[in-house]
């Protein structure tokens, strides 16, 4: 059950990806206990003028990360990758070979978990 | 909202299909729902009754679109809105009035979308992280 919090939270959260023109329908997002996740597939609504950067991408998560009610965050994107510190954009490119799919999956899997450690840092983990 | 009572939705859709299975998916759900097929119609309901918990809006219908509803509706009550649509497209800021919803409203954060098709789950999802699950007792909406 969402309490009250949660729904603050998620608010905040839909607020900040709003500022940067986030497509929500292509987004879930959900707290519970503070805890954030956000799922699905990041882009930009038609029409902005600039399309999303890593740079735009971590500050937004970091800002997610700030907010004072969340204390943990969790990003699962089917088109952008935490890896090596950085978010990376990993599209699937018509013509991938099953090579570069694997190599694809693996980077996400990899991403799922450095993130998780990465925010943990940045954020100072469960508060 | 009153502790114990569930929360109430509104769905205005020109589809009686789709509305149909809003009804039965939420009110499994617990909620308690209704529905208008012509968007003047829910306005009325919106008017008249005043306490709903969220609004439902398709963006295609006949005579008025959901923007426009929306935009109205801002003039006379705050309730929290999930769009759905089949038509991802329709959401550009390359439109005066989609760019102005978009800065003016959907900047509080009370705001999302869902595109059709959609699985059960998803729209429960969306539900539920706009105004919580059925009975949630909060004072969020």
């Amino acid at each position: 059950m969402t309490d009250s919090n949660d729904l603050k939270l998620n608010r905040e959260v839909r607020r900040i990806l709003v500022k940067h023109y986030v497509d929500l329908g292509r987004l879930a997002v959900r707290s519970q206990r503070g805890r954030v996740t956000i799922f699905g597939h990041l882009q930009r609504v038609m029409g902005a003028l600039e399309p999303l950067t890593p740079p735009i991408v971590e500050a937004m998560f970091y800002e997610i990360g700030r907010l004072r009610l969340a204390s943990k965050i969790n990003v699962r994107l089917d088109n952008w990758a935490f890896d090596g510190g950085k978010w990376k954009r990993v599209e699937k490119e018509i013509g991938d070979s099953p090579a570069s799919l694997k190599k694809k999956a693996a980077l996400k899997r990899e991403s799922r978990t450095q993130l998780k450690s990465g925010h943990k840092e940045r954020t100072g983990g469960d508060r | 909202m009153a502790e114990g009572n569930p929360r109430k939705i509104l769905s205005i859709d020109d589809e009686p299909d789709i509305l149909t299975v809003y009804r039965s998916a939420l009110s499994l759900q617990g909620y308690n729902i209704e529905t208008a097929s012509e968007p003047e119609e829910g306005i009325r309901l919106l008017r008249e009754q005043g306490d709903f918990d969220l609004l439902m809006l398709d963006v295609k219908m006949p005579g008025k679109s959901g923007f426009d509803v929306y935009s109205e509706i801002r003039e006379f009550v705050d309730v929290p809105v999930l769009f759905v649509t089949a038509y991802p497209k329709s959401f550009t800021l390359e439109s005066d009035q989609v760019t102005r919803m978009w800065q003016d409203h959907f900047a509080d954060g009370t705001t999302d979308i869902l595109y059709k098709p959609f699985e059960l789950e998803q729209l429960y999802e969306k539900v539920d992280g706009l105004i919580g699950s059925a009975s949630s007792s909060s004072d969020e909406s």
